[in-house]
């Protein structure tokens, strides 16, 4: 099974990306181990191109697929079943330590979910992270202080403002936050082990931990007020928007309840009563799972910065270049996209607007972009209030400024 | 007999012999009178007939017509219909019959094949001014207590938004002409609906039901049952109240009513 595995594209264990520049921005490690394609994918991506990844985020981690360097977005997942990540606050302990003295590689399953997955993480001999939440997972890298310092960064700022859901995770089980004398902090559980339990005595050497900085701070806002006047979602106009990029042109698609980002037009009908199906090679959030929206301007940008992911089929690159200049700030539970565009400030205003329409009038359906969202998404559900129904504040855990750019090159315009 | 006879029975010996019986006797007797209460209130509840029900729509002021041969009507055809007028609003009222299931008689050599299930349903209609284009309001489906119907075969979606959000989150209105859901769907109508007791008796159809419904020149409900009054007059009046809350164009003018007729209890 091992010698099927096919070449890594990239040295598994670098730490690359944004980190540590933008320090809140996702850190990406990529690892040996086995991609899964859907049967319907394998014509159009072959597991050579595909390569298992680490990737650790503000409030959670997964194991994700990266091609060229990207990570590829994970799938929706069923009714019922969560998204394929873990939320820090459930994580027990991220030791640094090296593994050695295995005849074969420790391997790991980490996630069941839809869509391309990963279905087996490696872990060889050598320096790598342990990871505990009810199961171990070692993450081999060649820098594991330095993630496990990140990770442990990460967990005390959950254990401080909440993240994705903490909640849950402390509601279960409580001694996985404590209370220290500079507030909360995050603790290790009962019965937590000493050494990893699936490894025999002697195989894995800790090392020392580097002493952990303070973790970043959360969002301070009210959402803006409600518009005087709520157009009937049939006024709204859906538009698309061709954004400047160096590699192929990229649109973003505004419509009454959702916004897209594709290569291809991807304009359908209006959604009033049902929605089109969204095409797969598109990147899309629906407007009820944002938070944030925000016009702002970059400054000190380096040419060769830019966002960069694959869509759920792997074939789409969406790539947003930073630029200097005008750009739109988007900030969800599961989505952060910054948008260089000179036009941020109307589009903010406009997607502002159609949020409050998209909550006032929303789909039907179940499935439908809202009640989807804020059945899956607690977070995100319209709060009553003695004025009417409003759009939810932004988590105390929501960024103060865009991840994906260093601190200081964002300036709010409003 | 002779009353002198009975002055000379041993009336003391005797009532002191039949008295371990007299619990017995009274619980029999009991017995009796709840099973003649019982028969008396199924037979009510089940068999309606038609000489009673004309005799009691009669006393209203309402014609009653019974169809001959009402057993073996195709599923979905009109069987008996009443129709009049209350509360200076013309009214028709008919009863069908739908399908509803399947019982089979597995350990039944006789009946193998097992039965269809009928349910009875009775639609009270209104006329309205004008024609209107087709609008359902009925319940969403919760998702709590079904959740597999709700999210697996979606019966909630493909309704119109009124933008009033508690109606929204506990109706669905179904109609493919946006402008009559703005002009019908104000907060008047839907404060109303939320608000009345029976609304719920009418636009729940997790059964045979189709809710509250606006076709052509009507405005309809449906509920489960016979053609009784007891269940048509409370259906008419929830629907002549619903009439002073839509749009003034819709409603009809206003008619006498017959009079009653002579000699009814």
């Amino acid at each position: 099974m091992t010698a099927a595995r096919p070449p890594s594209p990239q040295p598994a264990g670098v730490l690359p990306g944004l980190w540590p520049w933008c320090p809140d921005a996702p850190l990406v490690v990529p690892v040996d181990g086995r991609v899964r394609i859907p049967r319907k994918l394998r014509q159009q991506v072959s597991e050579e191109d595909l390569q298992p990844a680490f990737i650790l985020e503000l409030d959670r981690l997964r194991f994700g697929v990266l091609r060229d360097g990207a990570p590829v977005e994970p799938a929706q997942p069923k009714i019922g079943h969560g998204p394929p990540m873990f939320p820090l606050a459930g994580v027990r302990v991220a030791e640094p330590g090296t593994l050695r003295g295995r005849d074969k590689p420790f391997e790991f399953r980490p996630h069941d979910a839809d869509g391309i997955r990963v279905q087996e993480v490696a872990c060889t001999n050598g320096p790598a992270v342990w990871l505990r939440s009810m199961h171990d997972w070692f993450v081999t890298t060649t820098a594991p202080q330095q993630l496990a310092q990140e990770i442990e960064r990460r967990r005390r700022r959950v254990a401080r403002l909440g993240g994705f859901a903490a909640n849950e995770v402390w509601q279960r089980a409580p001694s996985l936050r404590e209370t220290g004398p500079d507030g909360p902090r995050p603790g290790r559980g009962r019965d937590t082990p000493d050494y990893p339990p699936s490894l025999t005595h002697g195989v894995w050497q800790p090392m020392t931990a580097l002493p952990v900085s303070e973790p970043s701070a959360g969002i301070d806002a009210e959402p803006p007020g409600p518009p005087s006047e709520l157009p009937y979602p049939e006024r709204l106009r859906d538009y698309e928007i061709v954004l400047r990029s160096s590699g192929p042109p990229l649109r973003l698609t505004v419509t009454a309840r959702r916004l897209l980002l594709s290569q291809d037009p991807v304009l359908g009908e209006p959604s009033v009563v049902t929605e089109p199906p969204v095409p797969p090679s598109a990147a899309t959030v629906p407007l009820a799972a944002l938070h944030v929206v925000r016009a702002g301007r970059l400054t000190g940008m380096s040419p060769r910065l830019a966002q960069r992911w694959f869509t759920q089929d792997a074939r789409s690159e969406i790539r947003l270049d930073r630029v200097d200049g005008p750009a739109l700030w988007l900030w969800g539970p599961m989505t952060e996209w910054l948008i260089c565009t000179p036009d941020a400030a109307d589009l903010a205003a406009d997607i502002r607007l159609r949020q409050w329409v998209s909550m006032r009038y929303p789909i039907s359906s179940d499935l439908g972009p809202e009640r989807r969202t804020w059945y899956d998404l607690p977070m995100t559900r319209p709060v009553d209030t003695g004025e009417g129904r409003t759009l939810p504040p932004p988590p105390a855990y929501a960024p103060a400024s865009p991840t994906v750019v260093p601190p200081g090159a964002w300036q709010p315009l409003d | 007999m002779d009353p002198n006879l009975l002055g000379s029975m041993p009336l003391a010996a005797g009532s002191s012999n039949l008295a371990p019986f007299v619990p017995i006797a009274a619980l029999v007797v009991l017995g009796i009178v709840g099973r003649v209460v019982v028969r008396s209130r199924k037979g009510h509840n089940t068999r309606v007939r038609p000489g009673d029900l004309a005799e009691r729509y009669r006393a209203a002021g309402v014609h009653y017509t019974s169809p001959p041969g009402g057993f073996g009507t195709p599923t979905g055809q009109p069987l008996d219909h009443v129709e009049g007028i209350r509360h200076g609003v013309r009214f028709t009222a008919f009863r069908r019959t739908e399908q509803t299931g399947f019982t089979f008689h597995v350990n039944d050599p006789n009946n193998s094949m097992g039965e269809r299930n009928f349910t009875s349903i009775v639609r009270v209609s209104i006329p309205l001014a004008q024609a209107v284009p087709p609008l359902r309001i009925t319940e969403r489906t919760d998702k709590e207590r079904d959740s597999y119907r709700a999210f697996v075969s979606d019966v909630n979606a493909g309704a119109v938004a009124t933008g009033i959000l508690e109606f929204d989150d506990r109706f669905l209105v179904r109609c493919s002409d946006l402008g009559f859901v703005r002009r019908i769907m104000g907060p008047e109508l839907a404060g109303w609906l939320r608000g009345h007791h029976r609304t719920t008796a009418y636009t729940d159809v997790s059964g045979p039901l189709s809710g509250i419904e606006f076709a052509e020149n009507t405005l309809s409900v449906e509920q489960c049952g016979h053609l009784e009054p007891d269940l048509v007059f409370p259906a008419l009046d929830f629907l002549v109240e619903m009439l002073s809350k839509v749009p003034p164009e819709l409603v009809p003018p206003r008619e006498a009513a017959a009079p009653p007729a002579q000699g009814a209890p």
